[in-house]
């Protein structure tokens, strides 16, 4: 994936927001790309809510799954905030990547 | 998937035995030595009902498929994981099937929920059809969520097991939600043995194994009284996981395609086929694929508040990662859908629009 250029959060004064890209699991079939996928979130934002939001963009009704992955493929709590996820799992680039994904099917 | 049905037969009497470990044997919340109960190990895995690709049966919606072979799988799973509900609801976990031996009528009742007909609760028919609400047509391969998802619509039709069925979405298990089935119940007093608690919790998740603990977290899931075992698999095809042994997950595999079964003259129903009779399949579990469902059933809220106990302690174990969380009461934003979109704040949207100015324009921001 490229990266981004890094930069300063604590430049931008008091809204000190994370820096969070969203990308889609790149095996995903079911869940649709999202329009935008560059974010930047409150700190003490909860991942649930962000989680929220994502789904209400794509149209997701809430008895699908739809899972943000970490880094190292590890589904954080959904109570932890932004800027908890961000310190365990930010980027050398100074951005927090998550991946999005929902579930494989058999036959 | 063709091909397991063409070797089947050469197969069966090749199953591997237990290996000879001092390991002990997890089976859906009950530890045994397979040195001293291999026995009772068997007896248990053949005790629940398994179910496989069946074909001749009538056809679905009158006009479909009339076998489920090569897509069936992951339904069958949903109804192993579902039967093993009943069995606990209305047998009891202790409860053993002895071949040949005359069998009580819940059992009947039970089995007969499963059976390839269309009027039965939980049948394939069933499944299909109430799938197409899912947005999966007759025929389309579903996932451990899809056939949770489907088989709790049904199971609102089954007023013989009165079953409560929760799927926590968001890896959340949210205490209240569980609870509040409870005083539900107590408000119908007209027949209150039917109403007692009996809570089937049906966890989807997304289990990345690279991550560590997670494999001791999920064997932890097959070591508590209430577990009702893991739907899921291996890339592409569906098992009902049952329990492990050291490092192998041990399961029932629908990949085996049966005769469709009806009840003879005397409207017995011949269920031999419903019971795995070989030593169950075991696989290891870095082949499991990270779709997975975890179901636990609690018969009474003092299961269920044990099994809180248990989860609670299991997320105090060092450095393990949760597969998922325990929370008392839902968070706002879901309970009220007026803050389910984050808006942007202008006075920061400017500020940072400034900021970002040439760099990028296409970050969105969002504050709480």
């Amino acid at each position: 994936r490229t990266r981004l250029v890094p930069v300063s959060p604590s430049a931008t004064g008091l809204f000190v927001p994370v820096q969070v890209v969203v990308e889609r699991y790149q095996k995903e079939k079911n869940l649709p790309p999202l329009n935008r996928t560059k974010f930047l979130v409150s700190q003490d934002l909860p991942l649930s809510q962000f989680a929220v939001t994502l789904r209400t963009r794509l149209c997701l009704a809430s008895s699908q799954t739809f899972y943000l992955l970490a880094d190292n493929g590890a589904l954080p709590n959904m109570t932890a905030t932004m800027q908890e996820l961000y310190r365990e799992h930010r980027d050398e680039d100074g951005f927090l990547y998550l991946t999005y994904a929902s579930q494989e099917v058999f036959g | 998937l063709f091909l397991a049905t063409l070797t089947y037969d050469t197969l069966r009497f090749e199953y591997e035995d237990f290996p000879e470990t001092k390991e002990p044997v997890w089976i859906l919340g009950r530890k045994y030595s397979v040195f001293t109960e291999k026995e009772e190990i068997l007896l248990d895995v053949t005790s629940r009902l398994w179910f496989t690709y069946r074909k001749n049966f009538p056809a679905i919606g009158g006009t479909g498929p009339t076998s489920d072979t090569g897509w069936g799988c992951m339904l069958r799973c949903g109804q192993m994981i579902f039967a093993q509900a009943l069995v606990c609801r209305h047998l009891g976990r202790e409860w053993r099937w002895i071949k040949g031996k005359r069998q009580v009528d819940n059992y009947f009742s039970v089995l007969n929920a499963f059976i390839d007909k269309k009027d039965s609760y939980y049948s394939i028919h069933q499944i299909a059809q109430m799938g197409v609400g899912e947005g999966k047509s007759i025929g389309q391969w579903y996932g451990p969520n899809t056939v949770a998802q489907v088989l709790k619509k049904l199971a609102t039709f089954d007023t013989w097991s009165s079953l409560a069925v929760h799927i926590a979405m968001d890896n959340t298990v949210v205490m209240e939600e569980i609870s509040k089935y409870h005083t539900e119940v107590e408000v119908v007093p007209v027949f209150p043995s039917l109403y007692i608690f009996g809570c089937l919790l049906l966890l989807p998740l997304a289990v990345s194994l690279s991550v560590s603990c997670a494999f001791l977290l999920l064997q932890h899931c097959f070591m508590m009284p209430q577990s009702l075992g893991v739907i899921g698999g291996k890339p592409n095809s569906a098992h009902y996981f049952i329990g492990y042994v050291g490092e192998e997950l041990i399961y029932l595999d629908p990949h085996t395609t049966q005769p469709a079964v009806e009840p003879n003259e005397r409207g017995c129903l011949p269920d031999e086929s419903f019971h795995c009779q070989h030593p169950p399949c075991r696989m290891s579990i870095a082949e499991l694929d990270p779709s997975i469902a975890v179901g636990f059933f609690c018969n009474t809220e003092e299961d269920f508040n044990d099994w809180c106990q248990q989860i609670r302690k299991l997320s105090l174990v060092r450095g393990a990662l949760p597969m998922f969380e325990l929370v008392e009461r839902q968070p706002s934003h879901f309970s009220n859908p007026d803050v389910l979109n984050l808006t942007p704040d202008s006075s920061d949207a400017d500020r940072l629009e400034r900021f970002f100015d040439s760099e990028d324009e296409d970050f969105e921001i969002l504050t709480l």
